[in-house]
């Protein structure tokens, strides 16, 4: 039987379990069921995804960004995130990311002073 | 003092650290360990579904699926890890102190040789119970209640193991890691009381003089915490 991730995942910090789903990169090749899921949540309507293999969830209760870097759904709390990485993923996929993430995503964003 | 933050950066980066620490801290039995938690959880459930908390490189998922074809995610907070896992199939880099799951999403829920190094090992197990539907399954480090059994457990782990990885070519100061998680656990009675909170028990055994348990429990019928 095969199952979708996204149905299952919920926000690792506000426990919220709708997502928008932005896909950056396709793996036509690595097929974990994943099709359904980004239908389901209306985001996009490309019906022949058979994984994403770099892209962002976007919690839609917290708005926080979580990225999903080589095939591998990054979902850890603030406290565990690289505030480096996330800022050089941004960067990396600019122009394929929407600039709300890119200025204001939570939470980092390319505006966001390291600590 | 080690914090999780330390032990994420060790597994980080030496992956094979963890597979090494885990022999030595199973007296080399972790794989016949794991083998034998899987087919007693496929004895009381049939999970279709399964989650594997902290997975490393995916040594339980592996079991599982030779024992049967099942959906395992693998989730584990180091990037390498999941990047040199031997097993295909989902994962999800995760803290195992915040499940990024929704409740009741799994059949069963297993971790093995990890949740020992939690700084909250009961917030690990009240998130491994929201997000099973039905079973969950432990390997762990643990501390034996007797006295003696602790002594000789401890002289193990800080004198033995680092130099026995050192035989097997491996820097014994990366080793000494697991004797100060040892140090700060809680006694196996402690363990108990806190997965009888959440769960009802199965099965806890201990092995290797109460450093090592091994625990089954189900989903409580009528929630009281």
């Amino acid at each position: 039987m095969e199952y979708n991730l996204i149905d299952m995942i919920a926000c690792p910090v506000c426990k919220g379990d709708s997502f928008s789903v932005i896909i950056i990169d396709k793996n036509e090749d690595y097929n974990t069921g994943y099709v359904r899921a980004v239908t389901n949540n209306k985001q996009n309507e490309e019906k022949d995804i058979k994984a994403i293999k770099n892209g962002i969830l976007l919690c839609k209760s917290c708005e926080r960004w979580y990225p999903i870097i080589n095939n591998v759904y990054t979902l850890l709390p603030d406290s565990y995130r690289n505030e480096n990485n996330d800022k050089k993923f941004l960067i990396k996929y600019k122009t394929k990311i929407p600039d709300t993430i890119i200025n204001n995503g939570k939470p980092f964003n390319i505006k966001t002073e390291n600590e | 003092m080690i914090n999780n933050k330390d032990l994420r950066d060790t597994y980080n980066k030496i992956p094979k650290f963890y597979d090494r620490a885990n022999a030595l801290i199973s007296f080399f039995q972790d794989t016949k360990w794991r083998k034998k938690l899987v087919t007693d959880i496929f004895k009381i459930s049939r999970p279709e579904k399964v989650l594997d908390v902290a997975s490393g490189r995916g040594e339980l998922a592996y079991i599982i699926k030779q024992i049967k074809e099942t959906y395992v995610v693998m989730t584990d907070y180091s990037e390498n890890m999941l990047n040199m896992s031997i097993v295909d199939g989902p994962k999800v880099m995760a803290s195992f102190e915040n499940l990024p799951f929704q409740d009741n999403t799994f059949d069963s829920v297993i971790s093995t040789f990890a949740i020992h190094a939690a700084d909250n090992i009961d917030g690990v197990i009240s998130e491994m119970e929201r997000v099973s539907s039905g079973t969950v399954g432990i390997i762990a480090l643990g501390k034996s209640d007797n006295r003696l059994y602790r002594f000789i457990a401890g002289l193990y782990l800080k004198y033995l193991q680092p130099y026995i990885a050192k035989l097997a070519g491996e820097k014994p100061e990366n080793y000494k890691v697991i004797y100060h998680i040892y140090k700060k656990l809680p006694l196996n009675s402690t363990i108990r009381e806190i997965t009888e909170k959440y769960l009802d028990t199965v099965k806890f055994d201990e092995k290797a003089f109460g450093s090592i348990y091994t625990f089954i429990g189900t989903k409580k019928k009528n929630k009281i915490y």
